[in-house]
């Protein structure tokens, strides 16, 4: 491979881990700005609690509830936020496909929201050990939902899911509006062929047409002298 | 003398109640909008005397939703409620005439100034922090 070509993989892989991290960060923020105004508010009940007029406790329970509901969203995204960290420790690592594929899609929603997409993974029951690169499948994943998400108008939907197929699985981005084929578009899918030659996978579905509404690629169950058997080494479960 | 109407817009539902509830604990008519769409549906319905527009929301965004404000109903003095990295945003909307600007976390004590020097003196451009 050129190093030119790694160069420009290394260079995206890292605009991408920052562009999530960023993403988050956010939503953390968000989390925390509604906890402060929670705890701002609660303290504005007992303030203003006195003999005559005593803190209503149903007012205080509801405050607590919510607080606590803010507590575990925020608790899901850096849980989230870690496992992806984590995902960049191995270029090769054997994981449950399922896990990935739902957690770049929590990661994604943010952008969905400012979009007024829903986003949403479309998952078997059964869970699907791949031996491959963890970082560069979310990548591929995210780089397919950021140009569906392109394309997509509002309130309309994106769905995520993935089959298996002999020898590996092939992983699906399906919108409801067509996918354009503008340069912007053009500019976001660039890469996506670069990193699925990484992964050691072909790309399925990406139409010249302008009526595709199926963005598609295969990757194979195992790459570089790993395999999917080895359960023991399972990443992100 | 007449208690002061504000409308507090921000896509954070559970944001835009505990705010409106701490501005009437200090004695200032709140309602909340989740978009800005419902924001210029509400300020079409009924008067208020200050708006304020988170800069980042989905749809209609914070500077459109002020832009569209302004042309509308220029007498509502908007106050800019910005995130972290959204500096440009709110130099941009001070331009486009919001009055002043706050940083999240919100100080609830600093807003309630906020919206009583925007009513005393207008569309002056001051910045918040």
């Amino acid at each position: 491979m050129s190093e030119a070509r790694v160069d420009r993989i290394g260079q995206e892989s890292l605009a991408f881990m920052g562009k999530i991290m960023a993403g988050q960060s956010h939503e953390v923020t968000n989390v925390l700005n509604i906890i402060n105004e929670l705890s701002g508010l609660q303290q504005d009940v007992l303030l203003s609690a006195d003999h005559e007029n005593p803190a209503r406790l149903s007012k205080l329970r509801e405050i607590c509830g919510k607080i606590q509901s803010q507590v575990a969203r925020g608790e899901k995204i850096v849980r989230n936020m870690n496992l992806f960290a984590h995902s960049a420790d191995t270029p090769l690592a054997v994981f449950d496909v399922k896990g990935l594929i739902g957690r770049i899609v929590f990661l994604a929603e943010r952008w969905a929201r400012l979009r007024r997409v829903e986003l949403t993974a479309k998952l078997p029951d059964e869970t699907t050990a791949l031996a491959n690169c963890p970082l560069g499948l979310q990548h591929a994943i995210f780089v397919c939902i950021e140009a569906a998400l392109l394309s997509a108008s509002d309130k309309r939907r994106i769905t995520v899911g993935y089959a298996l197929v002999d020898g590996g699985a092939e992983i699906g981005i399906e919108s409801a509006d067509p996918m354009l084929r503008n340069p912007e578009v053009d500019t976001r899918l660039s890469v996506l062929p670069l990193i699925i030659s990484e992964l050691g996978g072909t790309l399925r579905a990406l139409d010249d047409g302008e009526e595709s509404h199926r963005l598609a690629f295969f990757i194979p169950r195992n790459r570089g002298g790993i395999s999917s058997d080895d359960s023991g080494r399972i990443q992100g479960v | 003398m007449d208690r002061l109407r504000v409308l507090f817009v921000d896509d954070e539902q559970e944001l835009v109640s505990a705010v409106v509830e701490r501005l009437e604990i200090r004695d200032i008519d709140a309602c909340g909008a989740a978009s800005g769409v419902e924001a210029l549906q509400k300020l079409n319905q009924q008067s208020y005397d200050v708006a304020i527009l988170d800069v980042r929301m989905p749809g209609l965004s914070g500077l459109e939703t002020l832009r569209r404000v302004k042309y509308e109903h220029p007498e509502i003095a908007v106050i800019l409620l910005s995130g972290h990295g959204s500096t440009e945003d709110v130099d941009r909307g001070l331009q486009l005439g919001a009055c002043a600007y706050l940083q999240k976390p919100v100080n609830i004590d600093h807003l309630v100034d906020l919206i009583r020097k925007a009513t005393q003196e207008g569309s002056t451009g001051s910045r918040g922090e």
